[in-house]
């Protein structure tokens, strides 16, 4: 009874909770349960090491270390351990450990613990740094196995092989087959692209039912003409291991509907938009085609509900927050491009280059649920003899009708006026760089915060040169300007997260306890300004903070492991945090960045805990880049 | 021994005085009267009883768990139901929810008091009023032409008086003791969860939780040895 309650108890405790009964059964063989009072030492600094693996059943400890004034390391409560690592190396324990109230501690004996660990290896790093990533997969998992909105028949493959849905039996023609026979062999098979083949009966080209529609029937082209004049012969292909969300995003990013997948050098399948329709009933290459269709502002608002159904499916299938980031992204600057589009075709070209730009997490790639759209526009008025004052009236204007579209869309309204009322939202480069540079002389903090934000600027309509050219410019001066520089490196890039979690707290550095966690504010935005400030200490234009860290580790700014660690930090924070946006948004709940401690999991919050003590390296290394640059180095 | 058990206890006013129970003096076994609290080997236990009269009422279960000083070993436990001596009352029914139906085929006293008896060794006892569990064991024993128990005996509640009385620190850590003697008003009052009540293996736990917490509070009081232990607390 007894022993089955601690079997009970162990089960739900990570890393326990993946060992197997026998081996279970085998701790709790030599399981003992002791009691220690509030405030007294249960392990002391530089004491003798711990001669057992200690699981707290009830109460909590502080783990602190004692030097002039005390340092609070960590909270634990109850289902946490401690006293691993020095079990493990035997000498010494390294930190205090205090009861902060009256706790009853599982003790695991030193020799139980180490049989463990030789059997499960993966036990043994569940205490370790290395926990982190090693972890991470199974944290991923039991969040998807927990999602309780996920539904079975809205099951998506994406985390499949594509080869899994891909249709195997490809048909080939040569490519001198007639177009009328290769439309005839489509028909007969039901298919809707045909391959064509070369010499050797090596794959040529494609062509598919569109090209028959586009370039025969609509250009007249005479159909006893060899099917090679209208095959695409660029053969997009997907290796058959990879995933069918690789897949997709595949076929989103290049605009195609058919996806030829090869097993090293042959073909063995193909997939369509059309496979991944049956399967998902909500498409995002359908949502695209919809977007592309629609000609007014109105038609669009269904849209934008269906991209949040699919991001919803997309979290509830367990897809890592990158990906979905990538495809959010790419649908919602479809969908302002599309409003752009119109509100032009209303208006009329400029005549003067311009680009509408998003910022901040949008520029990043990285906007979860959209809450709010921050964006810009800048035109270059050196290259064109156009009137200053027209291309101003031209971007009043445009401001003015994309606003009410985007409200007829349901989209969240940008702030028009995003550093006050007498700074406009549009200008010329010069007009740009002076107006960030003015406010990063200026105290203003929410200024500071907006043109920080700004820096992170993305191009999604109009031209691109005009904002990389912007940055080239700006990032320049913050290089050579200390003050700037210190504003970059501002509260996020060094302020402490937080230490870990305590019952349904969080808690800071200080024993400060909060009952919600902020993770854009005590999280990702300190990954994201640490990365920042190196990005433009190395003149990294690119804006995703993943693909600023994949730069950064390949010029060698930083070590490959600080690189994986952040990446895997980042996305972390950003799927737990998309999680709780969707819980909140079925719950019609204000969807905002907190999520509530309590409704987390042991291994929820272990991993959170990790991901924090990863930002503070990365702070470092934030640190120790503007100081070469200070160099010369 | 259950609720009933207690509350009658105290209409009957038995007393460590007045029911000497097993004698330590007279105990052969291989615990030392000077082995540090840390050390000692207990087996808590409780019974759930059909009545309070050894004489004609009889064991229903009996539940017990081991330590080692104040540590409790979780899987050191031993729970037998037991096959009706007699008939029970309504009343301890209602108590311990075990019915007769449930108890027809169990085992009897003569198969399980020997597994008990090996279960303890000479560790020494605990339990909360233990002299009339210690009773009814020793009643079963001397049907059984099997002798009586012969273990030191530590009873938490007398423990509990004497820290109600000296404990200092005890008093300060807890901010007063409680005044309630009954095992489930203590339990409750030093924060052991009581998950299952009337059960002799859950009571058994929740006494050794008691204990646990008890011997954490003597070693301020100069209580060191088994030897001081039974001086305040024998049963």
């Amino acid at each position: 009874m007894i022993t089955e309650d601690s079997i009970n108890f162990f089960r739900d405790i990570p890393p326990f909770q993946f060992l197997d009964e026998s081996t279970l059964r085998d701790i709790v063989e030599n399981l003992s349960l002791e009691f220690s009072p509030k405030n007294s030492l249960i392990l002391t600094q530089d004491g003798p090491a711990s001669d057992c693996l200690r699981v707290i059943k009830k109460g909590g400890v502080k783990v602190y270390l004692s030097n002039d004034d005390d340092i609070v390391l960590d909270y634990k409560s109850e289902g946490d351990s401690f006293g691993y690592l020095s079990l493990i190396s035997g000498d010494k324990t390294r930190t205090n450990i205090q009861a902060i109230e009256d706790t009853l501690c599982y003790q695991i004996p030193r020799e139980t613990v180490l049989n463990i660990v030789k059997k499960e290896p993966l036990f043994g790093e569940y205490f370790m740094k290395s926990f982190f990533r090693n972890y991470m997969d199974k944290t991923y998992r039991e969040m998807r196995n927990k999602n309780l909105l996920f539904k079975e028949g809205e099951k998506l493959l994406y985390t499949t092989p594509v080869m899994n849905i891909a249709s195997c039996d490809v048909i080939k023609a040569p490519q001198t087959t007639s177009i009328k026979d290769a439309a005839a062999i489509m028909s007969q098979n039901k298919i809707s692209s045909l391959v064509l083949t070369g010499e050797q009966e090596l794959p040529a080209g494609i062509i598919t039912d569109t090209d028959l529609r586009d370039r025969v029937v609509a250009s007249g082209i005479d159909a006893s003409a060899p099917a090679r004049e209208i095959m695409s012969s660029k053969l997009v292909t997907i290796d058959s291991g990879s995933t069918c969300f690789d897949a997709l995003s595949t076929m989103i990013r290049l605009n195609i509907h058919h996806l030829l997948v090869t097993d090293g050098q042959n073909i063995t399948g193909v997939v369509t938009n059309h496979d991944f329709m049956l399967l998902q009933g909500i498409s995002p290459l359908s949502i695209l085609k919809n977007i592309d269709r629609q000609n007014s502002a109105e038609d669009l608002a269904p849209i934008r509900d269906r991209i949040d159904q699919t991001i919803s499916i997309l979290l509830q299938e367990g897809v890592r927050a990158s990906y979905i980031l990538r495809i959010i992204t790419e649908l919602h600057d479809r969908l302002i491009i599309k409003i752009i589009e119109l509100c032009i075709g209303k208006m009329g070209s400029p005549h003067c280059p311009f680009a509408f730009f998003v910022y901040g997490s949008e520029g990043r790639r990285e906007e979860t649920f959209k809450t709010v759209l921050h964006c810009a526009f800048a035109y270059d008025d050196e290259k064109t003899f156009c009137n200053k004052r027209d291309i101003e009236e031209f971007c009043r204007q445009l401001t003015d009708n994309l606003q009410e579209m985007i409200r007829k869309c349901g989209l969240p309204e940008f702030d028009t006026e995003p550093l006050g009322s007498v700074v406009p939202i549009y200008g010329d480069i010069s007009e740009w760089e002076s107006k960030i540079i003015k406010a990063f002389r200026s105290e203003n903090s929410a200024h500071i915060d907006t043109v920080i934000k700004m820096l992170d600027a993305r191009t999604i309509y109009g031209d691109s040169s005009i904002v990389e050219s912007l940055k080239d410019r700006v990032y320049k001066q913050i290089r050579e300007n200390e003050k700037y520089r210190a504003h970059l490196m501002g509260q996020k890039a060094k302020q402490k997260s937080p230490v870990g979690f305590f019952k349904k707290f969080v808690v800071d550095n200080q024993g400060e306890k909060m009952e919600k966690l902020d993770a854009k504010e005590k999280g990702s935005s300190h990954i994201v300004a640490s990365v920042r400030a190196m990005a433009i200490a190395h003149n990294i234009k690119e804006t995703s903070t993943i693909e600023r860290l994949g730069i950064l580790a390949k010029r060698e700014f930083i070590n490959q492991e600080l690189m994986n660690n952040s990446v895997a930090a980042l996305e972390f924070l950003l799927h737990i945090l998309m999680q709780s946006q969707l819980k909140k948004k079925e719950l019609h709940q204000k969807i905002d960045n907190c999520i509530e401690p309590e409704k987390l999991s042991l291994l929820e919050k272990r991993t959170l805990k990790e991901t924090f003590q990863i930002i503070e390296p990365l702070q470092n290394a934030a640190e120790r880049s503007f100081r070469k640059e200070n160099a010369g180095v | 021994m259950g609720i009933i058990s207690t509350c009658m206890h105290k209409v009957t006013g038995l007393t460590k005085c007045e029911k000497g129970g097993s004698d330590a003096k007279k105990w052969s076994g291989s615990v030392r009267k000077e082995t540090p609290l840390s050390e000692i080997p207990f087996v808590v236990f409780d019974t759930e009883l059909s009545g309070l009269d050894p004489k004609k009422d009889f064991i229903v279960s009996i539940g017990a768990i081991k330590m080692s000083g104040s540590k409790i070993h979780v899987s050191r436990e031993f729970y037998r139901l037991l096959k009706p001596e007699g008939d029970m009352s309504r009343k301890s029914v209602e108590i311990h929810g075990i019915t007769p139906g449930e108890l027809e085929k169990k085992e009897s006293m003569e198969t399980v008091l020997p597994d008990f008896l090996e279960f303890i060794t000479d560790s020494v006892l605990v339990g909360h009023f233990i002299n009339i569990d210690i009773d009814f064991i020793n009643a079963s024993l001397k049907k059984l032409n099997k002798g009586r128990l012969t273990n030191p005996a530590v009873d938490t509640h007398f423990l509990h008086d004497w820290l109600y009385k000296h404990g200092g620190e005890f008093k300060r850590h807890y901010r007063g003791a409680s005044g309630k003697t009954d095992l489930f008003s203590i339990s409750q009052k030093y924060g052991i969860s009581v998950y299952t009540a009337h059960n002799a293996l859950n009571d058994a736990f929740i006494t050794a939780q008691l204990l646990q917490k008890f011997l954490h509070f003597l070693r301020p009081e100069g209580i060191r040895t088994l030897n001081d232990l039974l001086d305040i607390a024998r049963a």
